[in-house]
């Protein structure tokens, strides 16, 4: 009887262990390799050579990006990245020699409808008329999945 | 005998599942209410008026920062924040209509004990430059309150 009082306890226990636990999180579909369809930099179109790029996000909050040039892959850019919801994104990018990360976080919108990932929000780069300063630059990509996680 | 068996068995799941579960990491500490101890802009020491503040780290991932003048609190930001590892902190605050700002701030973190070390940039405009951003450095140390 008294092995069947803990049993229960127990089968209780674990039971609500496993419903508390945290459940995979937000976009799952994210994750796996996308190519790139088309991209805008602040509304100007991507000119063709930097248009064929692949970008991985991996289970582990890293992405990793690569562009494909006539004289071979490149890597394009790399960091973490991490789901506010499942529309915003924000990415930090780390160095690709040093892989130190970088002091700044950009944020994004995605959504994802079937195969197809649309991208857009600023990312900053340093302003022409003073390198201390900053310039928002909107992007605005479309990308096709061509690989799962 | 069958259900010691079952038990025995049951308690190993238990047992496994309790031990394999993540410690609270350093980036779960940082969640509560902090109050500032000291603070630097671009390397100038903050003016004591813009001292009196906390910051709320809630556990929904969301932020609040108060100011106290003349121990009035007044809203001092708020947001969303995220720990992607045990040094770094990612914050983007909520716009009037509840939207989230276009910007995210990354900034660096140390928890030793009751106080937190927090450094990095955050974005102003620019006075004289429309659409551009100036980075401005902080450095701040907080302390953990009630």
């Amino acid at each position: 009887m008294n092995t069947q009082k803990i049993t229960t306890l127990l089968i209780i226990i674990l039971a609500a262990l496993l419903l508390s636990a945290d459940f995979p999180a937000k976009n799952q579909s994210l994750y796996g390799v996308w190519r790139m369809i088309s991209g805008k930099n602040n509304g100007i179109n991507n000119p063709p050579i930097r248009l064929d790029r692949t970008w991985e996000f991996k289970k582990d909050n890293t992405f990793e990006g690569k562009i494909f040039l006539p004289n071979g892959i490149r890597p394009y850019n790399q960091g973490i990245f991490m789901l506010v919801d499942d529309t915003t994104m924000v990415t930090i990018h780390t160095d690709l020699n040093t892989n130190k990360m970088s002091p700044f976080a950009y944020k994004y919108n995605f959504h994802i409808n079937k195969d197809t990932l649309h991208f857009h929000g600023y990312y900053l780069s340093p302003s022409r008329e003073n390198r201390k300063m900053l310039t928002p630059v909107h992007i605005d990509e479309v990308w096709v999945k061509i690989l799962p996680e | 005998m069958k259900n010691l068996k079952i038990t025995a068995f049951l308690i190993t799941i238990c047992a496994t599942f309790l031990l394999s579960a993540t410690h609270p990491a350093q980036k779960n500490a940082i969640y509560g209410k902090w109050k500032m101890v000291s603070g630097k802009t671009n390397g100038m020491p903050n003016q004591e008026k813009y001292l009196d503040r906390t910051f709320l780290f809630n556990k929904d991932n969301t932020y609040e920062g108060k100011i106290f003048i003349n121990d009035v609190p007044q809203p001092y930001g708020r947001g969303v924040f995220m720990v992607p590892n045990d040094t770094t902190l990612v914050t983007i605050a909520t716009n009037p209509d509840e939207s989230l700002s276009m910007l995210a701030f990354k900034y660096n973190f140390a928890l030793k004990n009751d106080t937190l070390h927090r450094w990095g940039y955050y974005m102003v405009g620019s006075k004289d430059q429309q659409g551009i951003l100036k980075p401005m450095y902080l450095d701040e140390k907080w302390v953990r309150i009630k």
